[in-house]
């Protein structure tokens, strides 16, 4: 495996302001084939901007994003589309279509892209709702009718549903219960275990980040300020990175540990 | 024997052979060739994974849905040589094979969809009684109370629905005199009764054209920004978050923008009423070759003040028919972009309806009474 083959994610040196505020000053990280890779840090520190640029939503000012070591910055659009087609994307708000049902909204991608026949895409869509442990019963309520957690998981089964090479997940167990939350974790890692995925996942859930990332990547002042395993972020000598894992909420994370 | 990309028979080992990449853009023609396959005799058929080159989800689920297949014809399919991570992805897919029923929705036979139809339409007709009432009851709340009146909410309105509105309803009422004054300027040639132009231009667009213009055109601006405006909040369930801190809606959001449009509505009809005369006026001395004084000496005394009055005196009404249904319909959305969209439609058709109902009676009232 070449380098290139083996980094899904490369950004260098990425600089973005938004309004006058610099959010990214000089970014640079390196995401590897098949790990789950969790980015955390404060609020405002631009970590939803950065999954925007990479999925250029919002491209940067400046800098180089590659992503399957292709460079999307003034990428054409052909070379973007078939990126495209490569990855899924969970967002904070879900974004589920409002109009279209669950099943329906499963379908669309599959209609979209696939070729497939209807009664294999629907075959198909009712497997991944089952296999996020979404009740077949409410497969035809819309978005509005459902609960957060459910939203949460036909979200997901919506950025699976093209069995995608690289899944990015924005706060993935926000606004779920912990039962809901630990299903969530077991769900990402068993896609990493049997299909390979490279999971990049934005979150402020210590519990997530110990139990699915195999790297962590601290976010500060538009920099990435460390990128470490877990267990040798929480000993990083910085006061952001001290304050964030253990503050009066990582205790009960750090007791799991020991 | 014949040649398939993605499976092959191989007659020496008794083996199907899985080739390629068993993944979701090929999985149509998987499918296709998996069909058309002529199965062995034997009662046990082996399924080797050696030779695939990648294997996703999609593939697996095809591979369960084959095993299940032909288990209903009493084979079985042993898988062999597939590495573990495709082991363990077939059976996390087969673990989660969904239950085969989903509900369907029911639909109505035709007459019955046609009397629920009637119903909601009845049902909302009530549901705008019960907001009219309860604006009333608010409007009598909050008029002894000026600090409720939100003075920088109606000043906005009026900013956003009135000036900005003042380019286009200058232009259209100006184009709108110019095609009476030139249509009638035809006929009345004939007669040799220019002057009478006069008489027609004042009566048709002080009476009518002026505040229908005016309150078609800011029922299309206006009213359709109402209704999204709220709707959106209500979808963000922000209507809810001002009704937990014990301000009603209809006192922050409705009342602002119904007093808004009330007070804009007659000053637009004002400016509509005199562009609509200004190209009346133009063409009337390019048509029929009455000049400018001419035009206005004859205004004053042909064209009773009556007719501006008759005129002004619809505009509140029909401002109190766009805000209330702009609003109105806002507050019906419910939880979906379509929704808002329904609606905004909704309220524009609705207003342009009643505006024109309601112009109509006016008519015959007025005629009736002679004025």
């Amino acid at each position: 495996m070449t380098a290139t083959e083996s980094h899904i994610i490369e950004l260098k040196d990425i600089k973005i302001k938004l309004g006058d505020k610099l959010i990214h000053d000089g970014l640079n990280l390196t995401v590897n084939k098949s790990e789950i890779f969790g980015i955390v840090g404060g609020s405002g520190s631009g970590k939803t901007t950065l999954m925007r640029e990479i999925l250029m939503l919002r491209p940067p000012d400046s800098g180089s994003v590659k992503v399957f070591g292709e460079e999307l910055m003034h990428a054409t659009p052909k070379k973007l589309f078939n990126i495209q087609k490569r990855w899924g994307v969970l967002f904070q708000q879900n974004a589920l279509f409002s109009s279209l049902n669950v099943l329906e909204n499963i379908e669309f991608p599959l209609k979209e892209k696939s070729h497939l026949d209807k009664q294999t895409i629907e075959e198909l869509a009712l497997q991944r709702i089952s296999s996020v442990g979404f009740p077949m019963d409410s497969v035809i309520k819309y978005p509005a009718e459902l609960s957060g957690g459910m939203e949460k998981r036909i979200a997901l089964a919506r950025a699976i549903v093209l069995d995608p090479e690289l899944l990015f997940l924005d706060e993935p167990t926000t606004g779920l219960d912990p039962q809901s939350a630990a299903e969530l974790d077991e769900l990402i890692l068993n896609l990493q275990a049997t299909m390979g995925l490279t999971i990049v996942i934005i979150t402020h859930d210590l519990d997530t980040l110990w139990r699915v990332t195999d790297r962590v990547a601290f976010l500060k002042d538009g920099k990435v300020l460390s990128v470490d395993p877990i267990d040798e972020m929480v000993k990083h000598k910085d006061k952001a990175i001290q304050e964030f894992f253990n503050g009066p909420r990582g205790r009960a994370a750090n007791k799991f540990e020991e | 024997m014949e040649k398939y990309n993605f499976i092959q028979y191989e007659p020496t080992s008794h083996k199907f052979i899985c080739q390629g990449e068993w993944v979701i853009s090929n999985l149509s023609a998987i499918k296709k060739q998996l069909e058309q396959m002529s199965l062995a005799k034997t009662d046990t058929i082996i399924l080797n994974g050696k030779d695939i080159k990648k294997l996703d989800s999609s593939g697996a689920f095809l591979i369960i849905k084959w095993i299940d297949k032909l288990e209903k014809i009493n084979k079985k399919l042993i898988l062999e040589n597939f590495t573990d991570q495709q082991n363990k992805l077939i059976s996390f897919t087969k673990n989660q094979e969904p239950a085969k029923k989903i509900p369907k929705i029911k639909g109505l036979y035709w007459i019955a969809a046609l009397g629920r139809y009637s119903l909601e339409q009845v049902e909302e007709f009530f549901q705008y009684i019960n907001f009219v009432g309860k604006l009333y009851f608010e409007s009598l709340r909050v008029i002894f109370r000026p600090i409720f009146w939100r003075l920088n909410v109606i000043s906005s309105v009026i900013i956003h629905t009135g000036a900005s509105a003042l380019p286009i309803v200058a232009l259209l009422s100006f184009m709108i005199g110019i095609v009476i004054a030139y249509e009638m300027g035809n006929e009345l040639i004939e007669y040799g009764a220019n002057v009478y132009i006069v008489n027609l231009i004042g009566a048709s667009v002080l009476r009518e054209f002026g505040p229908l213009l005016a309150a078609i055109l800011v029922s299309g601006r206006t009213g359709s920004s109402f209704t999204a405006q709220i709707g959106i909040m209500k979808i963000n369930a922000e209507i809810d978050a001002i009704d937990t801190m014990g301000i009603t809606p209809e006192q922050l959001l409705i009342i602002p923008r119904i007093i808004g449009l009330l007070i804009v509505l007659p000053l637009l009809t004002i400016w509509a009423d005199i562009f609509g005369v200004l190209g009346g006026m133009l063409m009337a001395k390019n048509v029929l070759h009455i000049g400018l004084n001419e035009f206005l000496l004859r205004f004053q005394h042909v064209v009773p003040l009556r007719s501006l009055l008759v005129g002004l005196g619809k505009a509140p009404v029909f401002a109190l028919v766009i805000a209330s249904i702009g609003c109105f319909q806002g507050m019906q959305v419910q939880g979906s972009a379509e929704s808002i969209g329904f609606r905004t439609t909704r309220s524009v058709v609705l207003a342009i309806f009643f505006i024109i109902i309601i112009d109509a009676i006016f008519t015959i009232i007025l005629s009736d009474l002679k004025l």
